[in-house]
């Protein structure tokens, strides 16, 4: 694995080393996105830049021979708007940037995910991406079946050591939240819906308290929860309530029911934050922000980290605001400059590992 | 009418020879209507993918390859093979005791739960007996679940058809209650069932592939369930009754106890095939446990012809289907919902072709007549 990363690392540096020579005037609009740590070696080895072109297309073929080849593997139609679109989008973009070999197959369920994971692995793909929590137990369980294929999930278990498994704190985001939350509230009273009373939901109750709290010593949470992730209506109704007991914020992490939620708040005229991915646009006044968790950063972390050769396989990579996968949406107009700084220290002081995990079994108030 | 073909068939030698013909080689004839109705279906799906802008000639090479092309493909139809022949089976018995039963999905997710809670919960018994449990778990619940519709139909004469269909459901919402409490064991993240002792497990036969001792077992019971339905006296009875209940009646067969164990036979069915697709490759109930498999069960019974080779013909093409659409999508990544399409279209084909062949028969038969 180290030799071929090697190799792929030689070939984007000739690559662009030869993107860069012939050409000096033209091409600097053309590729923006290139990565920029990158681009600056190829800089320091200027001097060198018309030699290695000449033998350009002798290190190119091999990569021509041989793009890693990656499999992913939804639970959902990849038009889902959401969390398997992200992943479905990244991985294009993946294959676009470093030449891959991809396949997906989508509307997996449950009981034939163990087939499909065998077929690709059969198929001798490098890499066999699972993006769904509960295809966690059958990566684990056909992973040992397949010594020298490796398998990602988007799990909490690698029980094998060629696989990894990536996972969400499900909890950084909300905090930031909760810090958002704790400033704009007036009447110091947070409504918070979810889909249940869950060791995760638990953990995010929680971190909103604990965000909230910096900021606003009295602050009150009332946390509801649907019981489902389609109901709309009760998610709705449930946030009309406690906006009619007091709340002025509404945040809702319900599935389906995070709309009804915001629905509510629009009806109320009350501020409310979504999550997932950014609800702005159901009421662009009042939805400040959203705890967007962006679920196309794990295929990117898997697979970049199998091209650098920089990840840890047999191991369970807990991923939160540091690495990019959960951060809040451009905040709308309602939201004052020192709402903003004091997102920005909250998000520094995670990063720097000062914010600790809230509990998961029981309401840190209590 | 009789009397109309009566006289044509007298009168025109070349339609009574066309009438002869098709009425010694039926067998025939409705294989290569089916056989012509699939290829249809395919030239529609074909047609379809092309306008989606794919190669239809890449992608049905892919449904070929990936279905029976390799070791692994091969093993994963045959293992999908299996709870199809099971639903089949249990459709078309029904189908001959005179006893539409729509609802093997909710027997044989109840013949699931059944085996999950012989194979996990007790423990310490040897392996050939573990598995004999488990099975017979399995029969009981897919019967008694099958017995519920049948007491109504029974004792009340309520319809089969809505009662079993409406059952599916109770089943499905049921086995999701289970998972989400009572079978899950609780240091598990995921809503699934507890998982199978490794003693209740059915070996694999075929080395890098999914394919379990299930496979065999269910080509044996074929062969029981035919031999029950046409060479046993109980199998006799239920092939009347179900042919004419009055007349039944009148040659004094017991209707009741011949469709009680009509009844037990289909929901045992069932319940067996959701007792091997447990103990042979999920080992634990998980959301969705059944793929459809009960619906196109149904399917499966009706293109077969309700008879035994028929049935295992077309219980292997539907796992074709089902293992060769996965292989069209990773190999030449035709969208999903173009699959469920094509899916569609064999099976509108294929039953369309039934119909066909059953008004051929029945012309065929009043020519006799």
């Amino acid at each position: 694995m180290k030799k071929f990363s090697l190799l792929m690392t030689f070939v984007l540096l000739v690559g662009m080393l030869a993107a860069c020579a012939p050409a000096a005037e033209a091409p600097a609009v053309e590729e923006p996105v290139v990565e920029e740590p990158v681009v600056e070696e190829p800089a320091a080895e200027e001097p060198a830049a018309e030699e290695p072109a000449a033998e350009e297309p002798v290190v190119e073929e091999p990569a021509a021979e041989e793009p890693l080849r990656v499999a992913m593997i939804f639970n959902t139609t990849i038009k889902d708007g959401g969390y398997a679109q992200a992943g479905y989008e990244a991985l294009m973009a993946l294959k676009e940037k470093y030449n891959l070999e991809v396949s997906i197959q989508e509307s997996v369920g449950d009981a034939t995910v163990k087939d499909v994971l065998r077929s690709y692995a059969a198929d001798e793909y490098d890499l066999v991406y699972a993006h769904e929590l509960y295809f966690t137990d059958a990566v684990n369980e056909v992973a040992p079946e397949f010594p020298d294929v490796k398998f990602g999930v988007t799990g909490y278990m690698a029980g094998s050591p060629n696989v990894v498994a990536l996972d969400a704190t499900n909890w950084q985001g909300v905090y930031l939240a909760g810090v958002v939350a704790g400033m704009m509230t007036k009447t110091n009273k947070i409504a918070m819906v979810t889909v249940s009373q869950s060791p995760i939901a638990l953990t995010m109750v929680n971190a909103m308290y604990m965000g909230a709290l910096t900021q606003n010593p009295d602050i009150e949470i009332l946390h509801l929860f649907t019981g489902s992730f389609d109901d709309v209506v009760k998610a709705k109704e449930m946030a009309t309530a406690a906006i009619k007991d007091g709340a002025d914020i509404v945040y809702a992490n319900a599935g389906m029911g995070t709309v009804g939620a915001i629905e509510a708040a629009k009806e109320n005229n009350t501020f409310a934050i979504g999550s997932s991915v950014d609800r702005n646009s159901l009421a662009p006044e009042l939805v400040l922000t959203s705890n967007i968790l962006d679920s196309g950063r794990y295929i990117t972390i898997a697979v970049e980290g199998m091209i650098n050769g920089d990840l840890e396989w047999g191991k369970v990579y807990v991923m939160g605001v540091k690495e990019g996968v959960e951060f809040l949406a451009p905040f709308n107009n309602a939201v004052p400059q020192e709402v903003k700084d004091a997102v920005e220290k909250a998000t520094q002081d995670m990063i720097d590992g000062k914010v600790e995990t809230p509990p998961s079994d029981k309401y840190m108030w209590e | 009418m009789s009397e109309l073909s009566n006289t044509s068939n007298t009168s025109l030698t070349i339609k009574e020879r066309i009438i002869l013909f098709a009425r010694n080689n039926m067998g025939l004839i409705s294989t290569s209507i089916s056989i012509l109705a699939i290829g249809l279906a395919l030239l529609i799906g074909g047609i379809l993918i092309a306008i989606a802008g794919i190669n239809p000639w890449e992608a049905i090479t892919y449904l070929i390859k990936g279905s029976f092309g390799n070791r692994y493909g091969f093993g994963e139809t045959l293992t999908r093979f299996v709870p199809l022949l099971f639903c089949s089976l249990s459709f078309a018995i029904a189908h001959k005791s005179g006893f539409f039963n729509v609802g093997a999905e909710g027997q044989l997710l109840m013949g699931a739960v059944g085996a999950v809670l012989v194979g996990a919960y007790i423990e310490g018994l040897h392996p050939v007996i573990h598995v004999l449990l488990c099975i017979l778990a399995g029969i009981i619940f897919g019967a008694l679940w099958a017995g519920i519709a049948g007491v109504l139909k029974i004792f009340l004469g309520s319809d089969e058809l809505i009662n079993t269909m409406m059952l599916n459901y109770v089943a499905i919402l049921l086995v999701d209650y289970l998972i989400h409490g009572p079978i899950k064991p609780p240091e598990s993240y995921l809503y699934v069932s507890a998982t199978i002792l490794p003693s209740a497990k059915l070996p694999i036969i075929l080395s890098k592939t999914p394919l379990h001792l299930g496979f065999i077992i269910s080509l044996l019971v074929t062969a029981g369930v035919f031999y029950l339905i046409y060479r046993t006296p109980i199998g006799y009875q239920m092939r009347t009754v179900g042919a004419n209940r009055r007349a039944a009646s009148y040659a004094g067969i017991n209707i009741i106890w011949a469709t009680v164990v009509a009844l037990l036979t289909t929901g045992g069915l069932a319940g067996m095939g959701g007792a091997m697709e447990l103990m042979g490759t999920q080992f634990k109930i998980v959301n969705g446990f059944s793929a459809g498999y009960g619906f196109d069960g149904i399917g499966v019974a009706v293109m077969g012809r309700y008879n035994p080779i028929g049935i295992l013909l077309a219980a292997l093409l539907f796992a074709v289907i089902r293992v060769g659409m996965g292989a069209m999508q990773r190999g030449a990544g035709v969208p999903f919902p173009l699959l469920n399409v094509i899916q569609g279209l064999i099976i509108i084909f294929v039953i369309a072709s039934g119909y066909l062949t059953n008004r051929l028969s029945e012309t065929v038969i009043g020519g006799r007549a």
